[in-house]
């Protein structure tokens, strides 16, 4: 974890969003883009405002690990209340015991997703209540003006989308479905600089990111959004923070790194690479530790090179950088 | 390559329904002359024009009017046993106005020319042309003001109109009837269109982009949108078009005061 300044990023959708098939847009879980999606597309925003020499520079410094700025997953946003993913692990049934968390049914608590962040990082006081996939303090829920039920992210909708021969007109029908965000809501991450001579020009390759679109189908209109950067502060770790949450995918660099994973899930990252020199070209597939995944200590991770055979007008990255949170003393973990 | 973005080309405007438009959902049938069609919506309910049937109908336009529809520049973008299915036009030329604007799809095509001779050819990968595309097309959106309360009234669902349509037999005159359900005459929404500009290996595309894409819009206002275009639905206008200009280095700043380099009301006057 670097010391730079740190931003949380608000991006306000103005259009659908989709994102890729891998994680065809189900539930809310689903709708938003992994950390290592989220530094491609930032890193082929600065491509192109920057051009190729000094993008590779960039990449270089990723690599031999001096973090010119950090970037999280994003995450749904409802209001002004900032979700991040429930730490893997975290034993929301002794919480239930103890009366912090109020439930009708037991089942309940395992659907919960995302819980606020300042409720997390300051161990809950208060009493809650399962809404959907949130877990939300109890008295919350007229804030975002919805139903009784939870506080929704939007819509998925399914649009057909119809290629017809020039001559015959015969068409060919498919389907794409894409997510609409609500007004009040969109997804946020995390950014921090380290390196201050880069500062505009990351928040530039952002801004444009906004403008050329996250996700599928971009030059039809889907993924365009508009950025907030909002200074913000961390609570400080101290000796006897005994967790870290990851807020972004990790790939581990070492066999320490991976034995200090306690709560963890696994994800298979994989997909296609999008750069001026290629399109639609597989890369390989890699594993890396999801959002939520809780460490004994600090890591680092890695940037891990995917670039496929036979494919050598650049090297192809997939980024799995920590972006870590201490969580708070007295946090309740399941075993423990 | 080497691909610098030198700044983009937003050009708003509203898009008047002249005639009924329907651009079909797609549950039952979106062919052409399809039938019992609901009009798309978005999550509110309203309807909408999708960017990609606007980036469509326009791609198809200009290879028409680029003389880009033959059998040796075409590809198969889906084939069926042996018989080419659907042909669009797409091409490794690098300064091809089309695929230039509309951009490029990766992998290998065949051309039809190429697949009637042999249905089994390999095709040719176009990589060494594919740039990111130039033109980003958004969804439009319903502006709901257009849609007055005197129209309501005579609307037979809350922001569209159901159109009765019939099939007569020639010899017992026996009706088969369907409706259609389409936005009305009048009805406005507000679009957005995108037109990057590239300095591709040092030559810079300058406006070229930019009015081919105004050639795009006047080509599609002498056409139509939707479906059921040859029986009168989706005559479209352009108004209020206001072009502005952002440079790459406005990134860098904060705010986002554009200052519109073009306005007209039509494209006539553009």
């Amino acid at each position: 974890m670097g010391k730079g300044k740190l931003y949380r990023v608000l991006m306000h959708f103005t259009t659908p969003l989709h994102i890729g098939e891998k994680e065809k847009i189900y539930n809310i879980t689903q709708t938003f883009a992994h950390s290592d999606m989220l530094m491609s597309g930032i890193i082929n925003a600065y491509s192109l405002l920057y051009g190729n020499s000094s993008t590779n520079q960039l990449v270089e410094s990723f690599l031999q690990k001096s973090l010119p700025f950090e970037i999280s997953s994003t995450m749904p946003y409802v209001g002004n209340e900032f979700f991040v993913p429930k730490p893997i692990g975290l034993h929301l049934h002794l919480y239930k015991d103890r009366g912090i968390i109020e439930v009708e049914k037991d089942k309940e608590i395992k659907k919960v997703k995302f819980i606020r962040e300042k409720d997390l990082l300051s161990n809950f006081p208060g009493k809650y209540r399962v809404a959907g996939s949130f877990l939300q303090p109890k008295d919350m829920l007229h804030k975002f003006g919805d139903s009784e039920k939870a506080p929704s992210l939007g819509k998925i909708k399914e649009r057909a989308r119809v290629s017809i021969d020039r001559l015959s007109s015969s068409s060919n029908i498919y389907y794409f479905s894409h997510f609409e965000f609500k007004d009040n809501a969109g997804l946020w991450f995390y950014l921090r600089i380290n390196d201050q001579s880069l500062e505009d020009k990351v928040k530039a390759a952002i801004r444009l990111l906004g403008d050329e679109g996250l996700g599928g189908d971009r030059t039809c209109g889907l993924g365009s959004f508009k950025v907030n950067f909002e200074e913000c502060s961390m609570p400080e770790e101290n000796d006897r923070t005994k967790y870290y949450m990851s807020l972004s995918l990790v790939n581990p660099q070492s066999e320490d790194e991976i034995k200090s994973a306690l709560y963890y899930e696994i994800l298979t990252r994989s997909g296609y690479i999008y750069s001026k020199a290629g399109l639609g070209i597989k890369r390989k597939a890699v594993r890396a530790f999801a959002e939520g995944t809780v460490f004994s200590g600090k890591v680092c991770g890695r940037v891990v090179d995917v670039t496929p055979q036979n494919f050598s007008q650049h090297r192809v990255y997939c980024f799995g950088l920590a972006f870590l949170v201490p969580l708070p003393e007295g946090v309740m973990m399941i075993g423990n | 390559m080497d691909v610098i973005l030198k700044g983009k080309y937003i050009i708003k405007c509203k898009i008047k329904a002249v005639t009924g438009l329907h651009i079909g959902e797609g549950n039952n049938s979106i062919e052409i002359g399809g039938i019992d069609n609901a009009v798309v919506k978005d999550a509110e309910g309203k309807p909408y024009i999708p960017g990609s049937s606007l980036k469509g109908k326009m791609r198809s336009l200009m290879e028409f009017a680029e003389g880009k529809v033959k059998d040796d520049l075409m590809v198969v973008a889906v084939k069926k046993g042996d018989k080419p299915e659907i042909c669009i036009h797409m091409c490794d030329d690098k300064e091809c106005p089309v695929c230039g604007l509309f951009g490029r799809n990766h992998g290998k095509h065949v051309t039809k020319k190429e697949f009637l001779k042999d249905p089994k050819a390999e095709g040719r990968d176009f990589s060494d042309a594919v740039i990111p595309t130039r033109l980003i097309v958004r969804d439009a959106k319903l502006i709901e003001s257009s849609i007055t309360d005197e129209m309501k009234e005579n609307l037979d669902l809350e922001w569209t109109e159901v159109k009765f349509e019939n099939n007569i037999d020639r010899i017992t005159s026996k009706a088969n009837p369907r409706q259609s359900e389409r936005v009305p005459a009048g009805a406005e929404f507000s679009a957005e269109f995108v037109v990057n500009r590239y300095e591709v290996d040092g030559s810079d595309d300058g406006e070229k982009y930019l009015s081919k894409f105004i050639k795009a819009m006047k080509l599609l206002e002498d056409d139509y949108l939707g479906g059921q275009g040859s029986r009168g639905n989706g005559k479209v206008k352009f108004v209020d078009i206001e072009i502005f200009y952002k440079d790459s280095s406005d990134y860098e700043k904060d705010s986002n005061d554009l200052k519109p380099i073009a306005t007209a009301p039509s494209l006539d006057q553009l």
